[in-house]
């Protein structure tokens, strides 16, 4: 069963356009998007929020129409925005005051404890605290009513190595219960092979794919060949290359079908780093 | 609705020093120009100036915090977003209103000869100016955004602000109960276009 279901959803800008995307995020999973600045990740989530209108198409959450049950469907949505939306004057206490009236589920315990955890000042206010402290107070905040789907822009910015293998294992806590699901978009790929079951590929306002982690990892290589042999090879078989000193590198989409086709060919495994990079080669 | 409002109320409690400082410059001044002119009237102006500023602030922080921008991502519906904050500004109306009559009861009691009923209905008249400044700077505010909204609203003040100055003599500033109820319906339709303009925004 999906949590969020994008059906041909599409937004148009003066000078972005996102092309219809139809994609969901299935219950008690992580999913990953990628895609370099601007690709159109943050307005993807934004739509699911109704925070931008959709140009055509429909979103569904829990099933429900995302535009007409938006406070209700809020409710059970927890959002990181990339940017802290406090005022900076306040502090966390005066937070939780604001928050707790706005959720009916709102846990104050939870609040506290995961600050605690992070070790974030409760008395301070929010404009002497560091980009990654911000970071993990929206994603506190997130956590603490009741929530069954997170919305993550971008949580790992600003947060150093230890910071956000905690984040990690929270979230997969957090996706335990099955009804739980995560969408987050980051740059750091390395922390969505690490945790995500799905990834989703955004390239300049289209989704290139939609899949299975272990698939996508599993499918896709690198084959290296030098000048010569680079020639024979058919750019249908290929998503992009690039040049380096030993030759070229080309991205495959299906290893093993690449390999029956070029015998001997030298291929690794692609990070989903790479992918990205080589997507946006074409 | 509870949540926004106690932002808006969290903020002036967070600037209540400038708050305070302001007011108590206010109650100076006011004191001066009673001594000078035996009115209130200058003293009024200036808690038109405080009373609409204070409202209009909030626009520019939620403008610089993000907040504006990610506000709906909350459980919050448009109308509840608008609603609050005239309810914020009628909250800072009721604050000056409280605090004149304070100041009225107090000049009374200093002096030692009651100020009369008749300046104490003006003073409330002129203190209904605050939601009436407010009915017409929000929709600029969430027309044009905090910014600009500032600058135009700004300079609408000052146009009615320079009226009154001239024509202090001849003004009837006087309360009654049907200017009342005018301004509560001004409010209102002035609420109503805010919520159709965040609406549509």
């Amino acid at each position: 069963m999906n949590s969020i279901l994008w059906n041909k959803a599409e937004k148009t800008f003066d000078l972005f356009h996102l092309h219809p995307i139809t994609m969901q995020l299935e219950q008690g999973s992580i999913m990953g998007l990628i895609g370099e600045n601007g690709s159109g990740k943050t307005t993807l989530i934004k739509l699911a929020l109704n925070l931008l209108p959709l140009t055509s198409g429909e979103i569904k959450i829990f099933g429900l129409d995302s535009v007409q049950k938006e406070t209700e469907i809020k409710q059970r949505i927890g959002f990181v925005p990339d940017e802290n939306i406090f005022y900076e004057m306040f502090t966390l206490r005066d937070v939780n005051k604001i928050i707790s009236k706005l959720y009916r589920n709102w846990q104050e315990k939870t609040f506290f404890h995961y600050l605690e955890r992070f070790q974030i000042p409760i008395k301070e206010p929010i404009k002497s605290f560091s980009m990654g402290m911000k970071k993990k107070v929206a994603i506190t905040s997130a956590l603490s009513h009741e929530a069954e789907i997170l919305l993550l822009d971008e949580p790992m910015n600003g947060l150093d190595p230890v910071a956000r293998a905690e984040v990690r294992d929270i979230l997969q806590e957090f996706v335990e219960t099955e009804s739980h699901s995560v969408l987050l978009s980051s740059h750091i790929t390395e922390d969505l092979e690490k945790i995500s079951d799905y990834i989703t590929l955004i390239e300049k306002g289209n989704m290139v794919f939609s899949e299975n982690k272990d698939d996508i990892l599993q499918n896709y290589g690198i084959a290296s060949f030098s000048k010569m042999d680079f020639k024979e090879i058919n750019k249908k078989d290929y998503i992009s290359f690039r040049e380096n000193a030993f030759g070229y590198q080309v991205l495959v989409k299906d290893t093993k079908e690449f390999l029956r086709k070029y015998d001997g060919a030298m291929i690794d495994k692609a990070s989903l780093e790479e992918i990205m990079v080589f997507y946006h080669r074409r | 609705m509870i949540g926004l409002l106690w932002k808006d109320i969290l903020y002036l409690k967070k600037i209540w020093k400038v708050f305070l400082f302001l007011n108590l410059c206010f109650v100076a001044f006011g004191c001066l120009s009673y001594l000078k002119n035996k009115n209130f009237l200058d003293m009024s102006y200036i808690i038109l100036i405080l009373g609409e500023s204070f409202a209009m602030l909030v626009f520019e922080y939620d403008h610089n915090s993000k907040w504006k921008e990610y506000q709906y991502a909350f459980p919050v519906s448009k109308k509840t977003v608008v609603c609050s904050r005239y309810l914020f500004g009628f909250i800072i109306f009721g604050f000056y209103l409280f605090s004149s009559l304070v100041g009225i009861f107090l000049s009374d009691v200093v002096t030692a000869e009651s100020i009369g009923q008749e300046w104490i209905l003006t003073q409330i008249g002129i203190i209904c100016w605050i939601p009436i400044l407010q009915a017409v700077a929000f929709p600029i505010l969430y027309y044009f955004g905090s910014k600009k909204g500032i600058l135009y609203s700004d300079t609408i003040f000052i146009i009615i602000m320079f009226y009154f100055g001239k024509n202090a003599d001849v003004l009837d500033f006087h309360f009654t109960t049907t200017k009342g109820i005018i301004l509560l319906l001004f409010y209102l339709c002035s609420l109503m276009l805010c919520i159709k303009i965040e609406e549509r925004s």
